[in-house]
């Protein structure tokens, strides 16, 4: 173990150890401008340059391993005059623009000039007159400010796996930026603005707003997926204006719906006063009447023997779970709770896998039924980092994914529907049992079965799935697992679906959305009420989620801004955001995270918790005095340790899903996919309207263009949208965009992802 | 008998004239000599020079709010400021302005009652000034009003008392009581030539009969906020202070008329200046001197004050009596 | 029955010299006991103008303070501006150029002499003799034309910064100042002949407000008040500081500690000042007037947004302006003689752009608490004197 002194300070490391991380340990600073503890270390911009004794030249301490016995200074006058002359250089072309620079305040090259340059330079040129690029509505590139460190062209090589950013030209001439692209938003770019230390890439949505020493920053945790990205939430006057995740856990990187998809909070449509139904219009009252109303009206509907469902988004705080359930079952009396508002009918289930650290270790991966990149993004640059960097095997067998595939080993690509087919030809396979026929109509070939087979068998694989499987798919799953060893990891729609479930907001007699519906439906469910959630958005069958909610008596929808399941509602309560509750959450690892305020609720809006307390006063049996929400965590880390039985289900992929010409798989875009998405500005501009994806070859064959407009057809249901080409979707099959609030795609649903659909080029 | 009561009316309100007219223009007087010492400018743009300055200062404190302490004893606070004006104004019947000139054919003397025991007179009426002190500092019902008007009543009697010692040794150079008598004395030389001490006595007692620095004791504005005045306002405070300023012309009248020569010409060759004039810039000599005295002296303590008047000016004042008496002695026999 | 002497007992009353007066140099309230004219017991109640300086200094920058400084003692503003600044070097542990240190002297000792005018005069006038006020006033338009050519502003002008002088002296300074400096002892004299020999001022001054060596002392008065008892302490000799033990001067003590000791206490000192401000004047070198430029205080504006603008300076304005300079985490303590005493400035510092705690050692409030042993047993009168010899400005006590 080689031993160093450096400043004095003498310390053992480990072989390998570059000077920069013996300092870390040691406690000595050493300033950086390229290195970034998540990218490998380059030695582009020699701000670590140290001096070593014996050693003529000055050394980069984030690339220069320790030898034995060396003596570092890193202060020394040679390193001191070596950092104020980089700085010269580096300010030499640096346009004078911190007063209106967004970086300014956590500006690196700032602070670095602060404390080791000089307030005035010797050589004098012109600053760069770069165009500023607005690349979208995400970020804004603006060269001139650019220091060269490529933090983020690094980045996007490593961790995103290359895309169209890039260093072109030479010499003072470069440029960093994307080539081709006018747009760029890769579903990562929130890092990239991260990382750069200057101005050159900044936000968008942040532009101008405020200068971020004037936020005040909350600790909470992400809510668009289950991955639960610890977040800063950074607030000024009861605004959200930025979020940062400095803390870096459980990955140091997080995605774009994390980072930009905030903006919904202080969105102008959003309602924040609860609304009445007189007639045809809903009119605004005060709390106080919403509730003493809602009251009443479930009070009639039990006593008249009818029955009472909630239906919660699985987004929400345990908290909100715990109260309402309670509300519901002690104080309504009902058992009709479910919180899989996206379909499908499963419940959570725990796996062997602790952390994404134990995921990046993983020798082989398997994936199962989603792109991973859409619902859980970090998990996927997880996945491709033990791939790129660890070098193990990924075998993909997902409809259409878009990102994983390039990190695959071997790649199943089957046309929608046939995931689980593949899945359990994977099984015989391993068995070395016949699977051919069940390989038919999936556009698999049984080569690539038989290699994910014989490589599954080689090293123990991660497996992970998706959460498009069906029942019969994770049993599946299972089933694979048991054969291999492994338990998998089952991923989950929203944000605290585990929570939800142990919280016991869910049907104990087993009973799936789709049964409550067909129950409200069917007249024993009178009266619904609906958190947090658009069914006519998410839920896979608009057509059901219709005749269900017109069929109720009194339906109450507790959201935060008009949907069209508000429209069908008698009563209107304003939903509290993410931001301005704090609570328990559950991610996907079973581990409990706990989410702060950031500011108070806006005007009347109440999180769940506090409607549920508000109805059941009302009602006149107290669920217990809670002040606040700190109250009712101790009760919710009660029910989070119990291990709560996982209910068995049963349901697959049905064939009549797919009667028609084409297969179609319906899935989000990714700026589409999480929570409230359809009000993030940003968002919608990225991904404004829906459309319809085909390969290139089928779309040819089929006499479309790219860029045609055409209908889409089911069950009668006509649909006019734009058609895109694209590679990674499976020949034969198509890739149909739903999760847009104004546009009914769900009626095209009933149940499931897949449906067969009917394209023919629209008449003008 | 009527044409006598007629005649002494005319004369009383011209010099009640006069005296108002002192009065107001030594508040301007006061003021602009005490910017010139203070090196800067006094009253400026009321008028050239600030001459209109007195007229405005009457308007002002006219128009001010009048304020009167809810506390305080109504009769005696209403009174207090009328008492403060009033024994200047009867002083001024005795004091003679001038030799007596014939108008119509009569001889008038110019002065609107020579009497024999003008002196006396004087000296009764310039003691019921304190009463207007007093009574302010009393009836204010306020603590700061009542050190002043205590300390006042304190002062007042003692330095009265040497004012009266002072002046004996005049009465007894000349023989008589009145002042006419003791101005016509003064016709070849003046009685402060005779009387030094006596007339530096005289000023000493006359500033602190009038309240001034370095007597101001009762007034004290740095200690007592405003002594005896400190609750009157408006046209009350004004009151009290054209009685000051009345008292400092009458006491200053009294000075010119006792030592300095009446309204005699000091030099033979000036004497074609009537006598009113002299005696007008005799007075507004002594005038400037007290102003002049108050802008360069800090003020006395009150029991310094005290210590000062008995323990210093009696035993002077005496030897001042016994002295004249023995030199008068010693060189008449009368 | 009550025999006689239980009728006749003394009782005291109060009598409240409140915060409205005409000389209590500002809002000091001072409730009295008297028993007739004299005074049994004095309190002072102060805090009418207190304006929370400790607290506000907490979350400002360090040089956001110094505008608060300026105004704890309004007369005297260089003063305790040099004060703070010293502790705060002293804390970054650098020295200011040496035509900095000789510039500050200058203005400090300039504002010796302003303060001790203003002494002089409401001493003067609250005693009786008004003109004087007017005198020293005359003196002190001048001292305020000389700030304000140095920097700008007549009052509270936070002319010293960390690291130096904000910009250098203008050019007619100098001469002006000689000029200044030329009348100064004939002035004084015409102050001396006022009232040094004068009968009623002496009555009114000696054997008034006696303060013996040991009270003094225990009591922590300083400046006049202790030099007056007869201690020769003054900081500028015992901890000399900003090269204050390269000048030749001396400090006048009095012997017996009374109103008419200081009295002549002060007006030697200005005449100290006098010859301190001259010696300067003679060793006032070329050079820089700020340590650190850009690092503690703004960089010459020119190079920020002038013509020679450059993104170095922007930054370090930006950095300066938005956060601040970062000195070493520590505590240090640095007194210096103001005019009314001893000043001293305690920061705790935990490494960042803003004091942990800022901490004021105030002259004038030491000095306070001697004013109910001075003043017991003398008149109201007395009051006054005592008052105007303890030579307090209200924002020295109050802060």
């Amino acid at each position: 173990m080689p031993k160093v002194v450096i400043d004095g300070i003498e310390i053992e490391v480990p072989p390998g150890t570059t000077i920069l991380n013996a300092a870390q340990r040691v406690g000595v600073e050493i300033p950086v401008f390229c290195y970034h503890p998540y990218l490998k270390p380059a030695g582009i911009c020699r701000m670590c340059l140290v001096e070593v004794k014996g050693v003529p030249r000055l050394l980069p301490a984030c690339v220069t391993e320790v030898q034995d016995g060396w003596e570092i200074y890193t202060n020394s006058d040679r390193v001191r005059d070596a950092r104020e002359w980089l700085l010269e250089f580096v300010l030499v072309n640096h346009p004078l623009e911190c007063p209106i620079c967004d970086e300014a305040g956590e500006c690196e090259l700032q602070n670095f000039v602060f404390k080791f340059g000089e307030p005035r330079k010797r050589l004098y040129d012109e600053p760069f007159k770069y165009p500023t690029r607005y690349l979208g509505p995400l970020i804004v590139h603006q060269m001139n400010r650019c220091v060269l460190c490529r933090r983020c062209v690094r980045f996007s090589d490593e961790a995103m796996g290359g895309t169209d950013w890039g260093v072109y030209e030479r010499g003072y001439r470069t440029i960093v930026g994307p080539y081709e692209s006018d747009i760029f938003a890769q579903k990562y770019t929130f890092n990239m603005e991260a990382l750069c230390p200057v101005g050159a890439i900044t936000s968008n949505i942040y532009r101008y707003k405020t200068r971020i020493w004037k936020l005040d920053f909350t600790n909470s945790v992400c809510a668009h997926c289950e991955v639960g990205c610890w977040l800063d939430l950074g607030e000024r006057n009861g605004q959200l204006l930025k979020v940062l995740h400095r803390r870096g856990y459980p990955s140091p990187w997080i995605c774009d719906k994390g980072g930009y998809g905030f903006e919904y909070v202080n969105h102008s449509e959003r309602i924040t006063v609860p609304l009445k139904r007189e007639g045809n219009r809903l009119r605004g009252v005060t709390t106080e009447e919403a509730l003493e109303y809602v009251t009443g009206r479930l009070k009639e509907l039990v006593e008249g023997g009818a029955k009472v469902a909630a239906l919660a988004s699985p987004s929400l705080t345990c908290e909100d779970y715990l109260l309402m359930g309670k509300f519901m079952r002690e104080v309504v009396g009902s058992e009709y709770l479910d919180y899989r508002l996206y379909g499908g009918n499963t419940y959570p289930e725990r796996s062997d896998v602790d952390s994404l650290e134990d995921v990046e270790k993983a020798e082989a991966y398997l994936v199962v039924g989603e792109d991973l990149s859409i619902h859980h993004p970090v998990l996927a640059l997880s996945v491709a980092k033990g791939c790129k960097e660890g070098g193990s095997s990924l075998y993909l067998v997902v409809t259409g994914d878009s990102f994983l595939f390039k990190f695959a080993t071997e790649h199943a690509n089957p046309l929608p529907g046939g995931e689980e087919k593949v899945l359990d030809a994977l099984s015989l396979a391993l068995e070395g049992k016949d699977y051919a026929s069940l390989l038919e109509e999936t556009g698999v070939t049984g080569d690539t079965v038989e290699a994910m087979a014989r490589g599954l068998q080689e090293k123990k694989p991660l497996i992970i799935g998706g959460n498009r499987l069906t029942p019969h798919g994770r049993t599946l799953l299972k089933g694979l697992g048991e054969k291999l060893g492994v338990t998998p990891l089952f991923l989950d729609w929203g944000s605290n679906s585990k929570g939800a479930f142990q919280m016991g907001f869910w049907s104990p007699g087993g009973e799936s959305v789709e049964d409550l519906l067909n129950k409200c439906v069917s007249g024993e469910i009178k009266g619904l009420f609906v958190s947090s959630v658009d069914l006519f958005r998410d839920y896979p069958n608009g057509a059901l989620v219709k005749e269900a909610l017109s069929n109720l008596d009194f339906l109450v929808v507790h959201d935060m801004f008009f949907t069209e399941t508000v429209a069908y509602s008698d009563c209107y309560l304003p939903a509290a955001s993410f931001a301005e509750d704090g609570g328990t959450v559950v991610n996907m690892f079973w581990e409990t995270q706990k989410r702060n305020r950031a500011f108070k609720p806006k005007d009347e809006s109440m999180p769940l918790w506090q409607v549920a307390l508000g109805l059941s006063r009302r009602w006149g049996c107290s669920l217990g005095d809670y002040g606040g929400i700190e109250d009712i965590t101790p009760q919710v880390k009660e029910r989070l340790s119990q291990r709560l039985e996982v209910p068995t289900t049963t349901g697959g992929v049905r064939a009549s899903h797919l009667k028609g010409d084409i297969p179609a798989l319906f899935e989000y875009p990714f700026y589409r996919a999480g929570m409230k998405t359809d009000f993030c500005n940003a968002f919608v501009q990225l991904a404004p309207e829906p459309y319809v994806t085909l390969n290139p070859e089928f779309g040819d064959e089929l006499g479309f263009k790219n860029g045609d407009i055409v209908i889409v057809e089911v069950d009668g249901n006509q649909f006019r949208m734009k058609l895109f080409f694209r590679d990674e979707v499976p020949r034969g099959g198509a890739i149909v965009s739903r999760g847009f609030s104004d546009f009914p795609i769900t009626r095209a649903l009933k149940g499931l992802w897949y449906r067969g659909i009917e394209l023919r080029a629209a008449k003008e | 008998m009527i044409v006598a009561i007629v005649i002494a009316a005319i004369k009383l309100l011209i010099l009640f004239a006069v005296l108002m007219l002192f009065v107001a223009y030594g508040t301007l007087a006061e003021r602009k000599v005490s910017g010139h010492i203070q090196d800067r400018l006094g009253p400026y743009h009321c008028g050239p020079h600030g001459l209109l300055q007195p007229l405005a200062d009457g308007l002002k404190l006219f128009f001010k709010e009048d304020i009167v302490a809810s506390e305080s004893d109504k009769i005696l606070y209403y009174l207090a400021p009328m008492i403060a004006i009033v024994p200047a104004v009867l002083a001024l019947g005795v004091i003679p302005v001038g030799d007596s000139v014939t108008l119509f054919g009569r001889k008038i003397g110019l002065v609107v009652a020579d009497i024999n025991v003008a002196l006396l007179y004087l000296l009764a009426v310039s003691s019921f000034s304190v009463y207007a002190i007093v009574f302010g500092g009393w009836s204010s019902n306020s603590k700061y009003p009542l050190l002043g008007g205590l300390r006042s009543a304190a002062q007042f009697i003692s330095y009265e008392l040497i004012l009266g010692l002072s002046i004996m040794g005049v009465i007894m150079v000349v023989g008589s009581f009145s002042l006419v008598d003791i101005v016509h004395y003064q016709k070849s030389m003046w009685m402060v030539v005779y009387q030094p001490l006596a007339f530096i006595i005289y000023m000493i007692a006359a500033t602190a009969e009038l309240n001034r620095l370095p007597f101001d004791l009762p007034e004290a504005e740095s200690e007592l906020v405003g002594g005896y005045h400190t609750e009157y306002s408006s046209m009350k405070f004004a009151m009290f202070f054209l009685g000051e300023y009345a008292n400092m012309t009458v006491t200053s009248a009294v000075a010119v008329c006792l030592f300095l020569g009446g309204w005699y010409s000091p030099l033979s060759f000036l004497s074609w200046i009537p006598g009113p004039i002299w005696f007008a810039l005799k007075l507004m000599a002594v005038f400037f001197f007290l102003l002049w005295l108050r802008w360069t002296y800090p003020r006395f303590r009150y029991d310094q004050l005290m210590v000062f008047s008995w323990k210093y000016l009696l035993p002077l004042a005496l030897v001042n009596i016994l002295a004249t008496g023995g030199v008068m002695i010693l060189l008449g026999g009368i | 029955m009550k025999t006689v002497a239980e009728h006749t007992e003394r009782r005291t009353y109060t009598l409240n010299m409140g915060p409205q007066h005409p000389s209590t140099h500002g809002v000091l309230r001072v409730i009295l006991e008297l028993e007739g004219e004299t005074i049994v017991d004095a309190k002072p109640v102060v805090g009418y103008l207190h304006r929370g300086t400790e607290k506000l200094a907490e979350s400002k920058t360090y040089q956001q303070v110094s505008p608060l400084i300026d105004r704890l003692d309004y007369l005297a503003c260089p003063a305790y501006n040099f004060a703070y600044c010293l502790a705060v070097e002293k804390l970054l542990g650098i020295e200011v150029p040496p035509r900095a240190k000789y510039i500050r002297v200058i203005l400090a000792e300039l504002a010796r002499i302003a303060s001790h005018l203003i002494w002089l005069g409401s001493h003067a006038m609250d005693i009786g003799a008004v003109t004087v006020f007017l005198y020293t006033f005359r003196e002190r338009e001048v001292t305020y034309e000389l700030l304000e050519m140095a920097a700008g502003v007549r009052m509270h002008q936070s002319y010293f910064v960390v690291g130096g002088v904000r910009w250098d002296l203008p050019e007619g300074f100098i001469p002006r100042l000689r000029e200044f400096l030329d009348i100064l002892p004939s002035r004084i004299q015409e102050y001396e002949n006022l009232l040094t020999k004068n009968k009623i001022w002496k009555l009114r001054t000696e054997g008034l407000g006696v303060l013996s060596k040991e009270d003094a002392i225990a009591l922590g008065a300083t400046g006049p008040m202790l030099r007056g008892s007869g201690v020769e302490w003054d900081i500028r000799k015992v901890y000399p500081y900003s090269g204050y033990d390269e000048f030749d001067f001396d400090i006048p003590t009095g012997k017996n500690g009374d109103v008419y000791d200081r009295y002549l206490v002060r007006m030697e000192e200005m005449r100290q000042s006098r010859r301190i401000i001259l010696q300067a004047l003679e060793k006032l070198p070329e050079g820089p007037i700020h340590a650190m430029e850009g690092k503690l205080y703004f960089p010459d504006p020119d190079w920020v947004r002038g013509e020679h603008k450059d993104i170095a300076a922007l930054i370090h304005q930006f950095k300066l302006v938005v956060e601040g300079f970062h000195p070493p985490k520590g505590e240090v303590y640095q007194s210096i003689e103001a005019p009314k005493g001893e000043l001293g400035f305690y920061i705790v510092s935990d490494g960042s752009p803003k004091p942990y705690r800022l901490r004021i050692r105030l002259p004038s409030l030491m000095n306070l608490q001697t004013l109910p042993l001075l003043s017991r047993g003398h008149k109201v009168a007395d009051l006054v004197a005592i008052i105007g010899t303890l030579d307090i400005v209200l924002g020295d006590v109050d802060k």
